[in-house]
């Protein structure tokens, strides 16, 4: 009795807790078609729509399919799609532990090194995305992704003479297995003495099926000695609290044994595969490898084993629906998830039928939070730095470094992004120092834009087409007309000749020149402040 | 639109007012800070402590291995272990104890650095909910110019992202408040004077607050307050770097002075700082010896620094700040092979500041080092209570400074008979 009572307690409780029905996702009110080009522009390709693009769709809203088509197509959403799975995989961290002096490289290609090392497995997942190739290629393929750099380092076939990133394989026998036989991948996610692999073993779980082991509670069974490590090797086995995760993540840790290293600090050791490795399970845990009951043998079994699992096409739609919409996948989704998935098989498992899907939904193109919409989404460091260089030229690099992408000298976590190591998701909102790196950024930028520009034929002109006019009395509508460029070119707004942008931005170039003495400065300035507005880092 | 920002004059007398009561120390009132005066520094320990160097002494225990040159100690009513490499520990305890409570058996229910430290930081083992300091933080934040500061280490905003801002591992933010950083750039070629970027600042200012009016529906509220809150907190920050610097090192000593003075000039109600490095002491335990005693200086200096600033309601900064030092994790009871001890879910905290209930130990580990329940309204060891575990410490927390819980925490009895 009094277990219904309480029962019915929970039950009222629960009904109070929950919110008002959700908005359907197709009633949710939906961006207007310029907000929506802009915002699948730069999701696809990291940089703002052209005028023309701005004039096509306005000149014919049903136009924006076919754009969203070609831009699916366009060189640049390659870097989209491994932004999109960069935060989850976590590679783009500044250090590894082998450096380019290891290597005999001189220590100013560190930087490229470093970042090469991080991309390895996230330019996996982008080639099979711009060349058409299932999803499952990512563990199942006998190729990596390499440049020129890890090339030069690594046992790999990369053509000699050759520059830049393409398909290549290792040779050092290890087995075809994706993304699975990668060193960066085991590099990232290492594994100490007496861990015996499990560590990474969960990485891989968490990565490609979304099912992280330790995100869940662990209830540590107080009636046996856990400081006797006989004891815990039977509790492992046969222990319910201890059972339910390593029953499945010790077999799969047995697989990666080929990559256990005896000096994780010599180059030479982590760099190759060691095939003579692979059953030291037999002397460690004692756990043959298996993928949830089905018996393995090598890295190839795995990747085909994770290549049947229906949670890993799952994974991929999680992982790029979180993505475009900027919040964590709910229990409300469910549904969309499913249409995605669908429509993911029905391509061949293709990730650009997977975004294509997603970028149709609803909840994309909605303006809206309620009901699963996406309010505004603010720009990563990344898109913060692509468009901004699109637009001006200007990109923050020194010493080697891009400095939008690093925290270890430069500003990408105090811009927002996602740091690598601690995995805390990318800022949803703006931060105090995510504004002030995009104000210096527009600054920098703006500056280069107008001492480059100024060297240009005004038909090779980005922003400054109509040029630098310096007397807002003697040459109003030289003025007025640069101000509506430069809103319709970062915008694609057409601002009125009498409207409230135009007139606000004549004063401030009146005062920026004042203060000045200098148009060209009082122009920068303008531009500068036109890249920190709300509506060119939330889109 | 509602919006809490913190408008210039608001902070500009929030400061002059506390300057003002740090002038007249003898006029203040001898009782200890208010809850919402508190202010707090958390000293986070990357990679797992091994609380048996400290504060757990469990000599004699079979099941524990402890130095083997170590021995007891007690200050106040608080034991520790002892141990000639690490003086800075017996002169922390000697000279502070008064005002220090040792939490021993503090659960984390995981052995994953990156779950324990989202855990102990902010209870869920979720990255979007915000850290302890960063809710203390913007619970006050129409008060301070920048709530949080984040010197080193984690940081877990959420939804207090607007009040938290990191410095950066080499110290960027002070070079980015004033613009170096980007002059150093391959593509340098220009920027605004002083008296541009006001211009611009205004301008932007101005704009923001339209955007946020006009854009009505279309935009979320809170989207643009964010936008609006944090563009203030900038424009702050900017203001702020003449009166001191943000880039303070990446040693616990060298962040005291950067810390102490944001929390002396009123910029900041919660700083963050990261202790020594190098804790995951798988192999060697005996690295932990060096670890606990750069920890230990670390922290009389800036107990030191505290002390002798004056604080804006009390004496000293001392007598309004709590500094909360912890680490994710607990090491094994027992040494593996390689001499080196590895994950273990149960753990300790230090707390040091006022309204605590000093020279004390709360909670315990047993026979096989798991924590013990207890009593919330006693802070005494009750093995029929709940544990002690990260949630239990940030509710205690945030009860110290009259902060709602919210929904994460609800449930979580915090150790009302720590604090009074």
């Amino acid at each position: 009795m009094v277990g219904e009572r309480r029962l019915l307690g929970l039950l009222l409780v629960a009904l109070l807790a929950l919110p008002a029905c959700p908005e359907p996702a197709d009633e949710l009110p939906p961006l207007e078609s310029r907000e929506l080009l802009i915002r699948a522009s730069l999701d696809l390709r990291g940089v703002r729509p052209t005028i023309d693009e701005y004039e096509a769709v306005e000149a014919d809203p049903d136009a924006l399919e076919t754009v969203i088509d070609e831009w699916l197509q366009d060189d640049r959403f390659g870097e989209r799609v491994r932004a999109a799975f960069a935060p989850a995989w976590g590679t783009r961290v500044d250090v590894y532990p082998v450096r380019a002096m290891d290597y005999g490289l001189p220590e100013s290609v560190d930087p490229a090194l470093q970042r090469s090392i991080g991309d390895e497995a996230l330019r996996m997942i982008s080639h099979i995305a711009t060349e058409d190739l299932p999803y499952t290629d990512l563990v199942t393929g006998d190729w990596t992704m390499a440049n020129e750099l890890l090339g030069q380092v690594w046992p790999l076939d990369y053509p000699a003479g050759e520059a830049g990133w393409q398909r290549a394989s290792y040779t050092d026998g290890r087995p075809a297995a994706g993304v699975l036989a990668v060193n960066s991948l085991y590099w990232r996610y290492p594994s100490n003495g007496v861990n015996y692999n499990r560590g990474r073993a969960n990485a891989i779980s968490r990565l490609l099926l979304c099912d992280d082991f330790l995100s869940r509670p662990v209830e540590f069974p107080r009636n046996i000695d856990l400081t006797d490590e006989a004891l815990i090797a039977d509790a492992l086995a046969n222990n319910s609290g201890c059972v339910n995760c390593h029953v499945n993540l010790d077999p799969l840790a047995s697989y990666l044994f080929g990559f256990e290293y005896a000096e994780p600090d010599n180059a030479v050791e982590v760099t190759v595969y060691h095939p003579e490795r692979e059953g030291r399970w037999q002397v460690t845990t004692g756990v043959e490898p298996a993928y949830y009951g089905e018996p393995g043998y090598t890295l190839t079994d795995l990747g085909h084993q994770i290549a049947g699992d229906h949670r890993f096409a799952q994974c991929a739609v999680e992982r790029v629906y979180s993505s475009l919409l900027r919040r964590d996948v709910t229990l409300e989704d469910m549904d969309a998830l499913t249409g995605h998935r669908e429509a993911f098989l029905e391509g061949d498992l293709t990730l650009r039928a997977l975004f294509r899907s997603v970028m149709s939904d609803a909840r994309y193109r909605s303006s809206v939070r309620d009901g699963g919409g996406v309010p505004r989404k603010v720009v990563d460091p990344e898109l913060l730095a692509s468009q901004v260089e699109d637009l001006t030229g200007y990109r923050f690099t020194m010493s080697g470094y891009d400095m939008m992408s690093t925290d270890l000298v430069g500003l990408r976590s105090l811009a927002g992004g996602s740091d690598g190591y601690s995995l805390s998701p990318l800022a949803d909102a703006p931060t105090p120092t995510m504004l002030l790196v995009q104000e210096r950024l527009a600054e920098a930028a703006a500056w280069h834009a107008v001492a480059s520009e100024q060297e240009q034929l005004v038909g090779e002109r980005r922003l400054f087409t109509v040029g630098f006019p310096a007397d807002p009395e003697v040459e109003r509508a030289a003025f007025v007309q640069q101000m509506q460029v430069l809103h319709h070119a970062l915008f694609g707004r057409r601002v009125d000749r009498q409207g409230p942008e135009v007139a606000a931005g004549i004063d401030l170039w009146s005062d920026l020149y004042t203060a000045s003495g200098d148009p060209q400065t009082a122009w920068a300035g303008v531009l500068s402040v036109l890249l920190r507005d709300p509506d060119f880092v939330l889109y | 639109m509602t919006s809490n920002k913190l408008s210039r004059r608001g902070f500009l007398g929030g400061v002059s007012a506390g300057l003002c009561a740090a002038a007249l120390p003898w006029q203040r009132a001898l009782a200890e800070a208010a809850g919402s005066d508190l202010r707090f520094v958390f000293v986070f320990n990357y990679g797992g402590w091994d609380p048996t160097h400290v504060f757990a002494p469990l000599f004699g225990n079979p099941n524990i291995d402890l130095e083997v040159d170590a021995g007891q100690a007690t200050y106040g009513g608080i034991p520790i272990v002892e141990h000639g490499t690490r003086p800075s520990v017996s002169a922390f305890f000697q000279a502070h104890h008064a005002r220090s409570v040792v939490l021993n058996g503090i659960g984390v229910r995981s052995l994953s650095h990156e779950i324990c430290q989202q855990l102990m930081l902010t209870g869920t083992s979720g990255a979007s909910d915000p850290d302890w300091g960063s809710r203390l933080a913007h619970a006050a934040q129409a008060s301070y110019t920048l709530p949080h500061l984040v010197l080193d280490g984690l940081s877990f905003p959420g939804e207090a992202s607007a009040s938290v801002a990191r410095t950066g591992a080499a110290g960027q933010l002070d070079s980015l408040l004033g613009g170096q950083l980007l002059a150093d750039g391959d593509q340098y070629a220009g920027r605004p004077s002083l008296v541009q970027e006001k211009i611009l600042d205004r301008y932007l200012e101005r704009r923001s607050a339209a955007w946020a009016d006009g854009a009505g529906a279309r935009i979320d509220p809170r989207i643009a307050d964010r936008f609006d809150a944090s563009l203030t907190r900038a424009t702050g920050l900017k203001d702020a770097r003449f009166d001191m610097e943000f880039s303070p090192g990446d040693s616990l000593g060298s962040q005291v002075d950067a810390a102490v003075n944001a929390l002396g000039m009123g910029i900041s109600r919660c700083v963050s700082l990261s202790g020594p490095q190098g804790w995951d002491t798988h192999t060697n335990l005996g690295q932990q010896q060096g670890l606990w005693e750069g920890l230990f200086a670390g922290l009389l200096s800036l107990m030191d620094a505290l002390q002798s600033t004056p604080g804006h309601r009390e004496p000293t900064l001392a007598d309004e700040t709590v500094v909360v030092v912890l680490s994710e994790m607990g090491r094994t009871p027992r040494l593996n092979a390689a001499q080196g001890k590895d994950h273990w879910p149960h753990t300790s905290a230090l707390l040091v500041g006022p309204r605590l209930h000093g020279s004390r130990v709360v909670g315990a580990f047993d026979d096989y080092y798991y924590g013990r329940g207890v009593d919330p309204s006693t802070a005494e060891v009750d093995d029929g209570a709940p544990e002690v575990t990260a949630e239990t410490l940030g509710a205690t927390l945030l009860a110290m400074a009259d902060v709602d819980p919210g929904d994460t925490l609800r449930g979580i009895e915090p150790l009302t008979g720590l604090f009074g």
